[in-house]
C-alpha cells in the first residue's frame, strides 16, 4: 500500500497496490534499516522543494506556472493527470502549422523542428520527456526515410508521446511493428528466404535484455526467420491525386511460417502475430522487466542503482502484467526518488538543458535556431546517432558540449533582445517587488534552481553594479526603473547563472 | 566590481602551447568578447619531434576482404566463389607491385593515394586481426576495441576504461594530450583525468557574443570564469566547473590556432577535398582530419587523435557504398600527407585505421555482407614499415563462416605505443591475452 500524497499536506489515505514487496504503508514510527537511496516505499509528505525537485527532473527545467498546477491538482492527481498522455488537438495542430509546410510530405528539419516546438509548448513536458526517454531507448532514426516515407515519423515519435506509458507488452509490439523501425533495423527486406538478423539482435540487445544476457547467435537467426514479411510500397494517390506516399504492408508470402526454436522453445508459425508471439515469448522467459526498470531508474532517478531496487521494482512490473502506469508512479512516489543520493544527481542531456532554459526564462528562440542548437550540440530529437541513442551523463561534459550550452543560452538572450525592443520585457521575470540587486539575484538564482555559494552570488550583485566600455569597467549601479540596465544585466545574469556547474546538473 | 581572481592555478588544467613568446593578441580582444586568456598565447607552429598517433575509425564494421583484396591462388579462388557478385578479380584492384613488391594482393580501386604511400614504403596491412571470443554485435565489439579489453572494465582493475584514456592519465595528461574530432565522446576516452579535446569540429569551438553589447559580454564571460574559480572542487558540481574552466580556457588558444593555420594553408595551397557540388564544404573526412592537422600546426601537444566516419555497415548495395567511403578516406589522406610533409611533421605521425569487426567471408542475398570478426588494418606514415604483416591468409580461414583472428588488435597498439609514441604499453593493456604476436609496422 501506499500513501496518497496531497499538496494540502491533509488526510493521508493508505491504498491498495499491487500488494508486493516493499510497499507497505509505513507510518513515520516505523524503523527501517533500508538506506533511503533505496526505500521504495511511498514518501508521507512533500516539500516545495521536493516538488519543485520533481518539476526539474522530469519537466524539461520548471516554470512557477507547473508548480502552481501541481499544488492546485495535489501530488497524485498530477501524476495520474500526467501520466494518461493525453492528445490535445489544439496543441497537436498549433505544433503542426509552426513548423511543417505539407504534413504528407514533411522533410527531415520540419520533423525536428515539430517535435522541438512539442517540447518547449506543451504544458505536460513530462509527455515530451518521456517520449525522449523511449526513443533514446529504441533509438531510431529518420535518416533513413525519403521523402514519400518521411511522414511516417510523426506516427513514429507519437508512439512514444502517446503511447510512452502503455502496458510494456503492448509497447514492445508497436515498437516492433512500426514502420520506421522496420526501415531502420532492415525489417523490411527481411524475408522468409533471406531473413535480416539486425532487428533481430538489436530486439533483445538493445531494447529489451542487454548483450549477451540469455540468448545465442542461434536464438538470433531463429529469431530472425520470425520477424519476416512487411514490405514497403508505394501507394499511388495515398496524399490525394498525385501525392503518392509509401506505406508498409504485412506480405505472408514473404514470412517465414515454419516453427522457430528460440531459448530451446518452439515458437509456431502464426503469421504477422509472430511480432506479438516473440514480445510474449521474451517476456515470459527473460528478464526484461529487470533491463527495462534499471535503464528507467538511471533516467529518473540516479546512476547505478543497487540490484535490490532493480529487482524489486521488476517484480512489481511482472506481477502487474507489465502496467507501466504503475510503475512510474511508484517510481516518483518513492522515498528513494526524493532522496538526497538522487537530488542533483543526473547531468542535464542538451535537450533538458535547451528546452528547460527556454521554458523556464520565457527567453525562446525560433524554431530553426532550437533546431540548429541541438544539431550543433549532437542531440537531434529524430536523429539518434545510432541504434544505441546518444551517450548520456558525463559524456556530456565535454568541452565542447559546455560550449555549446553556453551559445545556446547566449542565443536566447540575445535573439530575445529584438522581441524586447516589441514589448516583451525580461523585466518581467522579476516580481514587482522583489527588485533590489541580491534580490534579482535571489530569484533568478531559484527560478534556474542554482545553487551559489555565497562569493558567488556577491559576484553576481557586483555584476549587476558594474558595466563596461573599452576604457574597462566602471560603477553603474543597478536600476531595475531603468530599461536598458534591466534588459541587458537580466540577460547578462541569466547568461551567467545558465553557465553555473548546478545548473548543468537536475 | 571585484576584479577576482580569474584563474584558480591549483586546480585549473592550462593547457600547453607551443613556443614560449610575447602574447599576440592584444588585450583590446577583450573588448569583442574574447577571453583574457588569450593574451597569453604565442603564434602557432608545430612542435618539433612530437610523435602522434591518428586513429581513424570505420565506423559500422569495414569489409576487409574487399579493402586488401586476395588475387592470386586458392584463397582468391575461396573467395570469388563466395562472393560472386561483390567479389574482385585480378587486375580489378590497384597494384601493390610497387614498394614492397607484393603480387598476392590487390588494393580496393579508391586507394590510389594510399598505393603512392605504399609505393613509398610507408603504408602497412595488418592482416586477421580481431579478439578473442568474437561477438557479432558492433555495440559489443566497439566497446572491446575502446576499452583495449575483451572482458571489459574488471579486467583493468579499477583503471581507466578506455585505452586512450589509459595512454593519456599515463602519459599525456594535459587537456589537449587526447583529441578526439567529430565522433562524439567515445568510451576509448572515458575515465581521462584531464578533459581531454572533444569536438564535432574545431570551427565549431567558438563563445558566441551578443553583439547587442558586446562590451558587457566581455564582462560577463569574466564574471563565469570568476565564479567557474571561486566553485569548491569537491563533488559533481566540482567536476563541472573544471570541466567549464578547461573549455574557456581551450576556445582561447583555438581562435588563435585557426587564424595561423589558414594563413599557413593559404600560403600553402592546401585544400582538403570537397564535397561533390560545393565549393566551399568539405567531406566529413576531409574536415576532420584538417582539423587533426590544425590542432597540430597549433602546436598542441597532443599524442593520440581520435576520428572516423560512419556507414561501413555494408549489409546491402556494398559495391558501391564501399567506392564512396573509401574514396572519401583515401582523398582525405592524401592530402593530410601533403599539408603534414609541408608541416615537416609527416615523419613524426603514424595513422591507424581500424574498424570494430570484419565482414563475413561470404556476401549475403543483398548484394552486401553482415557481421563477421577479423579485419585488416591499415596503418601508414613516415616511420612506418611499409609491407604486409601478421600471418598469412589460408583456404581454411575463407573457407570458415567466419574469417579467424590471429593477432590480437592490442599487439598491434602496443606496437605502436612503444615502437613510434616511445612509451611502455604493458599498463595500457592489462589484461591476460590468449594470443600474443610480435608486430613490427613501426
Amino acid at each position: 500500500m501506499l500513501r496518497r500524497l496531497s499538496a494540502l499536506a491533509i488526510p493521508l489515505i493508505c491504498f491498495s497496490v499491487l500488494g508486493l514487496g516493499n510497499t507497505g504503508c509505513s507510518t513515520s514510527e516505523d524503523k527501517s534499516n533500508v538506506p533511503v537511496e533505496e526505500d521504495l516505499s511511498s514518501v508521507n509528505q512533500l516539500s516545495q522543494e521536493d516538488r519543485i525537485y520533481f518539476l526539474q527532473r522530469t519537466h524539461f527545467g520548471f516554470r512557477p506556472q507547473d508548480l502552481q498546477r501541481l499544488n492546485q491538482m495535489g501530488y497524485e492527481n498530477y501524476l495520474d493527470w500526467m501520466l494518461s498522455l493525453q492528445q490535445d488537438p489544439t496543441l497537436e495542430a498549433q505544433a503542426l502549422s509552426a513548423t511543417v509546410a505539407d504534413k504528407d510530405f514533411p522533410n527531415t528539419t520540419e520533423v525536428a523542428r515539430w517535435w522541438e516546438w512539442l517540447m518547449v509548448h506543451n504544458d505536460n513536458p513530462f509527455q515530451e520527456h518521456l517520449a525522449m526517454f523511449w526513443h533514446d531507448h529504441f533509438a531510431t532514426s529518420d535518416e533513413v526515410l525519403d521523402a514519400q516515407s518521411m511522414w511516417w515519423m510523426f506516427n513514429h515519435i507519437n508512439l512514444w508521446r502517446f503511447h510512452g506509458t502503455d502496458n510494456l507488452r503492448s509497447l514492445l509490439y508497436q515498437m516492433a511493428t512500426d514502420w520506421v523501425m522496420l526501415i531502420w533495423l532492415d525489417g523490411y527486406v527481411s524475408t522468409k528466404n533471406a531473413p535480416n538478423e539486425n532487428f533481430a539482435r538489436e530486439f533483445w540487445e538493445l531494447f529489451t535484455l542487454g548483450a549477451d544476457n540469455g540468448y545465442t547467435q542461434a536464438d538470433i537467426v531463429e529469431a530472425s526467420r520470425a520477424f519476416t514479411g512487411y514490405r514497403r510500397v508505394l501507394a499511388a494517390n495515398n496524399a490525394g491525386p498525385g501525392r503518392d506516399q509509401y506505406v508498409m504492408v504485412f506480405d505472408n508470402n514473404r514470412h517465414d511460417n515454419t516453427s522457430k526454436s528460440i531459448f530451446g522453445l518452439t515458437l509456431n508459425g502464426n503469421s504477422q502475430q509472430e511480432y506479438q508471439d516473440m514480445v510474449d515469448l521474451t517476456l515470459a522467459n527473460k528478464p526484461v522487466a529487470e533491463f527495462i526498470c534499471r535503464k528507467l531508474w538511471e533516467y529518473y532517478v540516479y546512476p547505478n542503482p543497487p540490484q535490490s531496487v532493480v529487482d524489486n521494482l521488476a517484480g512489481d512490473l511482472r506481477q502487474s502484467n507489465y502496467d507501466m502506469k504503475t510503475l512510474f508512479k511508484r517510481i516518483f512516489l518513492s522515498k528513494a526518488f526524493f532522496s538526497p543520493t538522487a537530488k542533483r544527481s543526473l547531468i542535464k542531456s542538451p535537450v533538458e538543458h535547451n528546452i528547460g532554459f527556454m521554458r523556464t526564462t520565457g527567453l525562446e528562440v525560433s524554431p530553426s535556431r532550437i533546431d540548429s542548437s541541438l544539431i550543433d550540440i549532437g542531440q537531434r530529437p529524430s536523429q539518434p546517432p545510432t541504434v544505441n541513442g546518444w551517450p548520456s551523463g558525463e559524456s556530456w561534459l565535454s568541452s565542447q558540449a559546455l560550449l555549446e550550452r553556453a551559445n545556446f543560452l547566449r542565443d536566447c538572450v540575445y535573439y530575445s533582445h529584438e522581441s524586447a525592443q516589441s514589448g516583451v520585457d525580461v523585466g518581467d521575470l522579476i516580481p514587482g517587488n522583489k527588485t533590489s540587486a541580491p534580490e534579482v539575484v535571489d530569484h533568478l538564482a531559484w527560478l534556474l534552481q542554482v545553487e551559489l555559494e555565497a562569493n558567488q552570488r556577491q559576484a553576481c550583485i557586483d555584476y549587476l553594479n558594474t558595466d563596461r566600455n573599452s576604457g574597462g569597467n566602471f560603477s553603474d549601479p543597478w536600476n531595475f526603473q531603468d530599461p536598458v540596465d534591466r534588459n541587458k544585466k537580466i540577460r547578462g545574469l541569466l547568461y551567467i547563472l545558465g553557465q553555473h556547474p548546478s545548473y548543468q546538473l537536475r | 566590481m571585484s576584479n577576482g581572481n580569474l584563474v584558480n592555478e591549483s586546480r585549473r588544467n592550462f593547457l600547453r602551447v607551443g613556443a614560449a613568446g610575447a602574447g599576440a593578441l592584444a588585450l583590446g580582444a577583450m573588448s569583442n568578447g574574447t577571453s583574457p586568456l588569450a593574451s597569453k598565447l604565442a603564434k602557432a607552429t608545430p612542435l618539433p619531434n612530437h610523435k602522434r598517433l591518428v586513429v581513424i575509425n570505420m565506423l559500422g564494421g569495414c569489409d576487409g576482404l574487399n579493402m586488401l583484396i586476395p588475387v592470386t591462388g586458392s584463397v582468391a579462388t575461396i573467395y570469388q566463389t563466395r562472393r560472386p557478385t561483390i567479389g574482385f578479380t585480378q587486375g580489378q584492384g590497384l597494384s601493390l607491385t610497387g614498394g614492397p613488391n607484393v603480387s598476392e594482393f590487390e588494393l580496393h580501386p579508391s586507394f590510389v593515394n594510399l598505393q603512392a604511400r605504399w609505393n613509398a614504403g610507408q603504408a602497412a596491412f595488418v592482416q586477421k586481426v580481431g579478439y578473442p571470443n568474437k561477438n557479432l554485435s558492433h555495440f559489443v565489439s566497439e566497446d572491446v576495441w575502446s576499452y583495449g579489453a575483451r572482458s571489459g572494465i574488471a579486467s583493468l582493475g579499477g583503471l581507466a576504461p578506455g585505452w586512450v584514456a589509459r595512454y593519456g592519465n599515463l602519459y599525456a595528461p594535459t587537456s589537449m594530450g587526447l583529441a578526439s574530432i567529430g565522433v562524439g565522446r567515445r568510451l576509448d576516452f572515458e575515465g581521462a583525468t584531464s578533459n581531454p579535446f572533444l569536438v564535432s569540429s574545431v570551427e565549431s569551438f567558438r563563445y558566441d557574443i551578443d553583439y547587442h553589447y558586446s562590451n558587457n559580454h566581455a564582462l560577463r564571460r569574466e564574471v563565469i570564469e570568476n565564479i567557474l574559480s571561486l566553485q569548491p572542487a569537491t563533488g559533481t558540481k566540482g567536476q563541472v566547473a573544471a570541466a567549464a574552466e578547461a573549455a574557456y580556457t581551450a576556445e582561447a588558444q583555438m581562435t588563435q590556432a585557426i587564424i595561423d593555420y589558414e594563413a599557413y594553408e593559404t600560403t600553402n595551397s592546401i585544400q582538403y577535398p570537397l564535397r561533390a557540388g560545393s565549393a566551399t564544404s568539405l567531406t566529413n573526412m576531409g574536415r576532420r582530419l584538417r582539423d587533426i592537422a590544425l590542432l597540430i600546426y597549433g602546436g598542441f601537444e597532443t599524442d593520440i587523435f581520435y576520428t572516423g566516419i560512419g556507414g561501413f555497415d555494408t549489409h546491402s548495395d556494398q559495391s558501391a557504398r564501399q567506392v564512396s567511403l573509401f574514396g572519401e578516406i583515401d582523398d582525405a589522406l592524401g592530402v593530410f600527407f601533403t599539408d603534414l610533409s609541408t608541416q615537416g611533421v609527416w615523419n613524426d605521425t603514424v595513422v591507424v585505421v581500424i574498424s570494430e569487426f570484419g565482414r563475413r567471408n561470404y556476401e549475403n542475398g543483398s548484394d552486401g555482407t553482415d557481421h563477421g570478426h577479423a579485419n585488416t588494418m591499415i596503418v601508414t606514415g613516415g616511420p612506418v614499415n611499409g609491407g604486409i604483416h601478421g600471418d598469412p591468409l589460408l583456404d581454411a580461414d575463407l573457407n570458415a563462416e567466419y574469417l579467424p583472428y590471429s593477432t590480437d588488435f592490442r599487439d598491434v597498439y602496443r606496437n605502436l605505443i612503444q615502437g613510434h609514441l616511445g612509451q611502455n604499453a604493458a599498463p595500457i593493456f592489462p589484461e591476460t591475452q590468449p594470443t600474443s604476436s610480435t608486430i613490427n609496422v613501426v
